[in-house]
Formats: C-alpha cells, sequence, structure tokens
C-alpha cells in the first residue's frame, strides 16, 4: 500500500510538466523530425506544455542514404504540430553517415528517382 | 484512461507507427495525458532512417501517432470492457 502510494508519486512528480518530462533534454542535443520529412538539429533550450521547443544553434540536417549535410539555420522555435519526435544525440555529428556538400546532396537527390511513399503493412508475426 | 492503461505499460516494449509511416520499436519510459510517449532503447529501420541510428532515446508526440501495437499479454481486454463501461456509469 504504501509501496503504491510512493509509485504514484513518483508518476505524479514525473507529469507535472504536461509534457512527457521532456526536462532530462533541456540544454542537450536533439534531433527533431519534422512532419514535412525534414529533420533539425540542435540544442534543446525550452519546451512548453504543447511540446514547442527552442533549439539553439540549429542546423537543418539534409539527408541522402548515408550522406548527410548540415545547413546552418540558427535559433529556431518549432511549433509543435510540426513536430513528429524529438531523439536525443549524444553526439551532434551521426557516427554511421558521410559529411558532403550541400551541391554533392543535392545532385545525388536529383539523381535517384523519387519513389512512391511506401504502404506500411502489420506484421502479424511480430510479437511470436 | 488510456492514460492510466498506458501507465501500466511503462516498461514494457511497444511498436509505435506514426503518421509518416514511421515504426518505431522501443520500451516506454513514460507517458502524458496527451499520450505523448518518451519511449528508450528504440530501434528503426536502419536503412530508411540512417540519422536515427545514433538515438537511443526519444519523444513522440501523442498527436503524430497512428498506431500503437503491443503484446496481447500486457492488457487484460475483460479489463478493459468494465473499464470502458465503468467510465460511462460515471459520466451518467
Amino acid at each position: 500500500m504504501n509501496r503504491d502510494r510512493e509509485t504514484q508519486r513518483t508518476l505524479e512528480v514525473n507529469d507535472a510538466p504536461g509534457t512527457a518530462s521532456l526536462v532530462d533534454q533541456l540544454d542537450r542535443v536533439v534531433l527533431l523530425v519534422l512532419f514535412d520529412g525534414r529533420t533539425i538539429v540542435g540544442i534543446l533550450r525550452s519546451y512548453d506544455q504543447y511540446g514547442s521547443v527552442f533549439l539553439d544553434q540549429c542546423v537543418e540536417r539534409k539527408t541522402h542514404n548515408t550522406f548527410y549535410c548540415d545547413v546552418a539555420v540558427g535559433f529556431l522555435m518549432v511549433r509543435a504540430e510540426n513536430i513528429v519526435l524529438i531523439g536525443e544525440l549524444k553526439e551532434p555529428t551521426p557516427s554511421n553517415m558521410a559529411r558532403i556538400g550541400l551541391g554533392a546532396l543535392k545532385e545525388m537527390q536529383a539523381a535517384e528517382q523519387v519513389t512512391t511513399t511506401r504502404a506500411t503493412e502489420f506484421d502479424s508475426g511480430f510479437w511470436d | 484512461m488510456f492514460l492510466s492503461v498506458f501507465k501500466t505499460l511503462i516498461g514494457k516494449v511497444i511498436s509505435v507507427e506514426l503518421k509518416n509511416d514511421m515504426v518505431v520499436v522501443g520500451t516506454i519510459s513514460s507517458v502524458d495525458q496527451f499520450l505523448n510517449f518518451k519511449l528508450t532503447n528504440i530501434s528503426v529501420d536502419d536503412e530508411l532512417y540512417p540519422y536515427l541510428a545514433d538515438v537511443s532515446d526519444m519523444f513522440i508526440r501523442g498527436s503524430m501517432v497512428r498506431f500503437i501495437s503491443m503484446k496481447k499479454d500486457y492488457v487484460d481486454p475483460v479489463f478493459l470492457q468494465d473499464a470502458a463501461r465503468r467510465e460511462i456509469l460515471d459520466v451518467n
């Protein structure tokens, strides 16, 4: 009984900001995936109850397969409705991708035929 | 009500499909009243999203979630049914 009450209190404290505790990510490097598919990397400075964020030293991370190019975009406020997810990064640069220039990246993107959107399917055996 | 269901799932592995067709599998570490999730130990398709390879903890906005799939024994369907009925009785 006592333990239950303690668990309950812990849950309430963790939920206090309204947004599933982004407080752990404050002043850390985060990667935002936006609804239009763009990815933004920056330092999380602030957030509100809807999940809008202020990001410092932002770059837009343009990617093509395992190549990326960071374009500096400065200090950004991103409105909550555009944010799909916020991932925490340990390093601002990806370990598994090669950095190239913006021109080279755009050439690569232009060279590859744009494929149509992938329809996802339920995998019925997933949990087996 | 769904919030309390997901609170009981904290520490369990779920699979979340987002409205941009991305599928994320991870362990729930917290959830709030908007059904925003924080997942740890996440895994995604590395070929489709190579830029997420270094991400292990993530925050997913509730409004961007399409489905959440979980193991059948994580929730008790009979209990859920009863809870839904109780909720209606409480409202009236």
